[in-house]
């Protein structure tokens, strides 16, 4: 069955887990037989915007950069994640707009806690230097008002925050689901399109003779 | 029920004409788009693919039109929608959703996702076991008080946490119990009687919580989306089709998949019935044109006029083409004939049945002609009817404050 590309796209404010969890489902992707590319921030501008500085409209280029990176590859048939800070709410509904298979996470948690996972030294050294450039400091990160996903990482463990994406993938069927790699299943009556596997239409058929339905 | 009855005696209702086939799925797909199944694209209890052949269960996948929640959402309303039938798998609403009936389990059923760990953590459940419901009866009637108790007090939990505007949840309970139980209704019989009259003051019960809990100049809308009627019996379509010499089976398995080529029609649950079409089904015969259309005439006429082999009475309401109930893009996909049965029975297409009727697998089943509809505040003034399950989504939309899209075919009641 050919499933179509998809970008999902992890956003929130740094050190808030994006890099972590992309990686982690770039693997998982990889393990379910999704070929999957991973597209972090600050390589994507150091490959493709090593011009742009941190303005509202730079911020809003690298990640229009990303995303048609993104695009070509779900052209092709294949997943995209990208962890990238994406902190305007008009960027992302460009985002959404330009990509036709969307899937918008918001990787949210406190700036406290932020401060203080933050072993590389980013709001220190941002906090010292007055932060007027840094997201969540001196420039806003505009929290998504209605991701696909929202992931508490201040209080998720990332494998937590990856099986909720999971979840939402398979629901919408973009990826399959981890079951069905160790036991496949016959195809489907359906050409694979079917909302329900074998074993559930199974079960849902007994419930409906239960019920005097059938 | 004295809550219900208070209930009903601060409002306005009408009676609905529910769908046809009369089952839920379809009825409740009607309702919550707004359009005839020639548009939503839900059919029955199952759907079958035709070349190769195979039968499935339809889901949220299969409807081919807006549903309430979305235009709902569009129009900027908070929506919480909790149980409704063909609501697996949950899609994005602007707001939360807990799919019902036919939701293969909690954990795959909600949007957002994360709402199913809340969910179990209320010890909610999607449905009461429902195998031991005729050989035994009480831990059934038990299973569903569980249920019904637990779906009431997860909603007023959601209803007060939660950001919306239209909530709606929806009971399966009573359509299995009076399945069951209808006879106590007409009969009182001492034990069944007792089963009805428990459950039902449960939900009475849970009723008056309800409307404790509605916010200050909330309206409450019943809807019901079929009535119920003493069933009289099961009629076997398939079993009439093979014996006249429709239906034919090649060597093996009695089964639909096995259909010979000879064959000129086979029926699908309720009174579903396809022509074996050239060129549609995998093995067709029946040409397109006259041919089609002088055997949808035979059948129409002998399907007619079938009678209770020993009451002599009729079996059938009526017999419609396809294009006499349905229009719109999905026309095509529908049953090229739909049998309306005659009130009180009920049509099945299971195969390898002695007889064409046989007594009712259980004492109560739908009835098409009186669905519900209430509304709390209002006296009067509901438009005249007769009106039907697909006005409901134009009333909800329009009560609202939206405009219904005009794509809808219903008609506001207010």
């Amino acid at each position: 069955m050919t499933r179509p590309g998809f970008t999902v796209w992890l956003t929130g404010p740094p050190c808030s887990g994006k890099t972590t969890l992309g990686l982690m489902l770039r693997e998982e992707l990889a393990r379910r037989g999704v070929g999957a590319a991973h597209l972090e921030g600050s390589q994507v501008r150091a490959s493709l915007g090593p011009e742009l500085g941190f303005s509202r409209q730079d911020r809003h280029t690298a990640n229009l950069r990303a995303a048609w990176v993104a695009g070509q590859l779900n052209q092709a048939g294949a997943a995209c994640v990208v962890s990238a800070i994406a902190p305007f709410a008009d960027t992302r509904r460009e985002l959404r707009a330009a990509l036709g298979q969307y899937v918008e996470v918001f990787l949210d948690c406190p700036l406290e806690q932020l401060v203080n996972r933050d072993r590389r030294g980013l709001y220190a050294r941002a906090l010292a230097a007055g932060g007027t450039d840094f997201t969540g400091l001196g420039s806003p990160y505009e929290a998504p008002e209605d991701p696909e996903m929202h992931c508490l990482t201040g209080r998720e463990t990332p494998e937590e925050s990856l099986g909720k994406i999971l979840a939402y993938l398979e629901l919408a069927r973009l990826v399959p689901p981890a079951a069905s790699q160790a036991a496949p299943q016959p195809a489907d009556e359906r050409g694979g399109e079917g909302a329900y596997s074998a074993e559930e239409e199974a079960a849902l058929t007994a419930r409906l003779k239960d019920l005097g339905y059938l | 029920m004295p809550n219900l009855g208070a209930i009903l005696s601060q409002g306005a209702s009408a009676g609905l004409t529910s769908s046809l086939p009369t089952v839920s799925t379809v009825a409740w797909t009607s309702y919550m788009t707004g359009v005839n199944p020639g548009k939503h694209g839900v059919f029955g209890l199952v759907e079958r693919h035709p070349d190769p052949f195979s039968v499935i269960i339809p889901s949220s996948l299969d409807i081919k039109a807006p549903t309430l929640w979305e235009m709902l959402g569009r129009g900027g309303v908070p929506v919480g929608v909790m149980n409704v039938p063909m609501t697996f798998p949950p899609k994005k609403v602007n707001g939360f959703m807990v799919s019902g009936f036919l939701s293969p389990d909690l954990s795959q059923a909600t949007y957002p996702v994360e709402l199913a760990p809340r969910l179990m953590e209320m010890d909610y459940r999607i449905e009461a076991d429902v195998a031991l419901a005729a050989s035994e009866p009480d831990f059934f009637l038990a299973e569903l008080g569980e249920a019904l108790s637990r779906r009431f007090k997860s909603a007023f939990q959601l209803m007060r946490e939660g950001q919306w505007e239209f909530f709606q949840l929806h009971l399966t309970g009573p359509d299995h119990i009076n399945r069951l139980y209808w006879d106590a209704w007409e009969e009182g019989g001492e034990k069944s009687g007792q089963r009805l009259a428990e459950f039902y003051r449960l939900l009475d019960g849970y009723l008056g919580e309800l409307t404790e809990q509605l916010p200050q100049g909330c309206p409450l809308v019943l809807i019901g989306g079929f009535g119920m009627t003493r069933a009289r019996g099961t009629v076997y379509l398939n079993q009439w089709l093979e014996s006249n010499g429709y239906l034919l089976f090649g060597k093996g398995k009695k089964e639909l998949k096995n259909l010979h080529s000879d064959s000129k029609a086979y029926s699908l649950i309720p009174g579903r019935i396809y022509l074996n079409l050239e060129g549609r089904e995998q093995k067709g015969t029946v040409a397109p044109g006259r041919p089609y259309e002088d055997l949808r005439e035979e059948l129409i006429h002998r399907i007619g006029g079938l009678e209770h082999p020993e009451t002599g009475d009729p079996l059938v309401a009526k017999v419609h083409r396809r294009e006499e109930l349905y229009s719109g893009p999905q026309l095509s996909r529908a049953p090229d004939l739909v049998v309306e049965p005659a009130q009180g029975f009920e049509i099945k297409a299971n195969l390898g049945m002695s007889g064409l009727v046989a007594p009712p697998e259980r004492k109560g089943c739908p009835s098409r002609s009186d669905a519900l509809f209430y509304i709390s505040g209002i006296k009067e003034g509901l438009r005249p009817g007769p009106h039907r399950l697909e006005d409901m989504a134009p009333t909800l939309l329009g009560l609202l404050g939206l405009n219904p899209p005009p794509s809808l075919e219903g008609e506001s009641l207010l």
